[in-house]
């Protein structure tokens, strides 16, 4: 028994000692502003508004200056370590699973089941976009250009890191060759933006969006009054309490609250659980969960997360 | 003779306070050739991978000194201060960001610094060797030269030596 205990004791120490908090993806992406200005764009019609977003695919499949940028970022970054996703084999890749979703089926002629949530989730995503914007600018026979570069947090919204400015005018210099050497000229004061970025992240926790929603078939909404640990209270403020009491130093911000929605703002959830576990929000938000499905709530919920930095608790159902 | 006592007593108060100051800035440049910082440097655009070219000066008694004073100035530019003058292309960061690290590890930047110490990998002369030089007094010359810094190297052997993060250490 003692042996056991032991080597439990001992695998606990291992996993603590080794655990690493969840990387974040970064992609490099063209800005909105880019494909609009060079034409790489698609509309469609929702519900009566046409609608234009930057077509990614055909950008890449025309800009041979994009494609080299994309690459030559990618390429440093792997030197320092930290590779990223690339849009060409990300928006490939979401293809081919697309193709393989719809064709695959059992032996007994079964299909796969995706929901439209699944579908509209099986989209090219990171957790920090890095959004590239460039100008070639044009001065009499002289040529120079304007590159920025934006790390943006896919779900908090907020720049994280960014490098911008514009090259000495040149007479002869190529495109690509403008372009290397803008890339090269601001990647490490992006890296040095970013890497202050992840040692906040390691001293404040992560940044996340978390949303309590209410399905319309719950019996209760988020201001049914309980009676939990000699205090009534709203069901609403019994997350807020929660919440504060699960986060790096009670740091979040109510951002709405009202009998369907809440949604918590700039909260900070550790990069690590109680047992020294790599956390995320799944994972942290799993202990509400528990605690309503218990008396006196007796609730059912369901965890929805959007990939690393949101998570939703939906009451009522599963 | 009161009045002569009280004139040797601030005499030798003052010359009590200009000894002191004078230790002060002795002991500044005991310290390290490359705590001074009054060094200028700007920008000449970006290198090849990894590196920039800045034009950096340097202070010395004779105008050899003054050019290693200014690979030094160079170095030290890079690691502490970033390049914000002159063309575009260089970081305006500098690679070390914690506040204080320059005296938390100041036995490892003391022998980094040393006359012919290993911050003469990281910065070599990017032209034909000439420099610009001018006597500013009978004892004391400032050199200035083209350098290019092999900044990549520098911040891959800081975060060897754990004195600066890797990019996304601890994921």
């Amino acid at each position: 028994m003692k042996k056991q205990i032991f080597i439990l004791l001992l695998m606990t120490a291992w996993t603590s000692l080794f655990a690493q908090a969840k990387k974040p993806t970064l992609m490099v992406v063209p800005s909105d502003n880019w494909c609009i200005k060079n034409g790489y764009t698609a509309t469609f019609d929702e519900m009566g508004t046409l609608k234009t977003i930057p077509d990614y695919k055909l950008a890449l499949q025309n800009e041979t200056d994009l494609l080299m940028t994309i690459g030559k970022i990618n390429t440093l970054m792997a030197d320092r370590g930290f590779p990223l996703v690339n849009l060409e084999t990300a928006i490939k890749n979401m293809e081919q699973e697309s193709a393989e979703v719809s064709m695959m089926s059992s032996k007994a002629g079964s299909n796969l089941i995706e929901s439209p949530i699944d579908i509209l989730q099986r989209t090219a995503n990171a957790d920090i976009i890095i959004q590239l914007t460039y100008v070639i600018n044009q001065e009499g026979p002289q040529r120079s250009i304007t590159f920025m570069l934006q790390g943006l947090d896919a779900y908090t919204k907020k720049q994280i890191a960014g490098a911008q400015g514009t090259g000495e005018p040149s007479f002869a210099t190529q495109t690509p060759v403008l372009l290397e050497e803008a890339v090269l000229a601001h990647i490490d004061d992006f890296n040095s933006r970013l890497q202050q970025h992840f040692d906040d992240l390691f001293a404040n926790g992560r940044e996340v969006v978390f949303q309590s929603r209410v399905f319309d078939g719950s019996p209760i909404d988020l201001e049914e009054v309980f009676n939990f640990k000699n205090e009534e209270l709203e069901l609403g403020e019994i997350i807020e309490n929660w919440i504060s009491e699960n986060t790096v130093q009670g740091r979040f911000s109510t951002t709405t609250y009202t009998q369907n929605v809440i949604r918590f703002e700039q909260v900070r959830i550790p990069l690590y659980d109680d047992k020294g576990r790599a956390n995320d929000t799944r994972r942290w938000l799993r202990d509400l969960r528990n605690l309503l499905s218990k008396n006196p709530f007796n609730l059912t919920s369901k965890i929805y997360t959007r990939g690393l930095g949101e998570v939703w608790l939906i009451i009522g159902e599963k | 003779m009161k009045s002569g006592l009280n004139f040797i007593a601030i005499g030798l108060f003052l010359f009590a306070i200009t000894a002191c100051k004078t230790s002060k800035v002795n002991k500044d440049a005991v310290m390290a050739g490359y705590v001074s910082g009054n060094y200028e440097i700007e920008c000449m655009g970006t290198g090849m991978d990894g590196t920039q070219l800045v034009k950096v000066w340097g202070f010395g008694t004779d105008p050899e000194k003054a050019a290693y004073q200014a690979r030094k100035n160079a170095v030290h530019a890079v690691l502490f201060k970033g390049i914000n003058a002159g063309k575009p292309g260089c970081m305006t960061r500098p690679l070390v960001t914690q506040p204080g690290a320059e005296e938390l590890h100041r036995e490892f930047f003391n022998t980094f610094f040393t006359d012919g110490g290993r911050y003469l990998s990281f910065v070599s002369m990017a032209n034909d060797g000439t420099v610009d030089r001018i006597k500013m007094t009978s004892k004391e010359y400032k050199v200035g030269s083209v350098m290019s810094i092999r900044h990549a190297a520098l911040r891959q052997e800081l975060e060897a030596a754990g004195i600066i993060k890797k990019l996304g250490q601890g994921f």
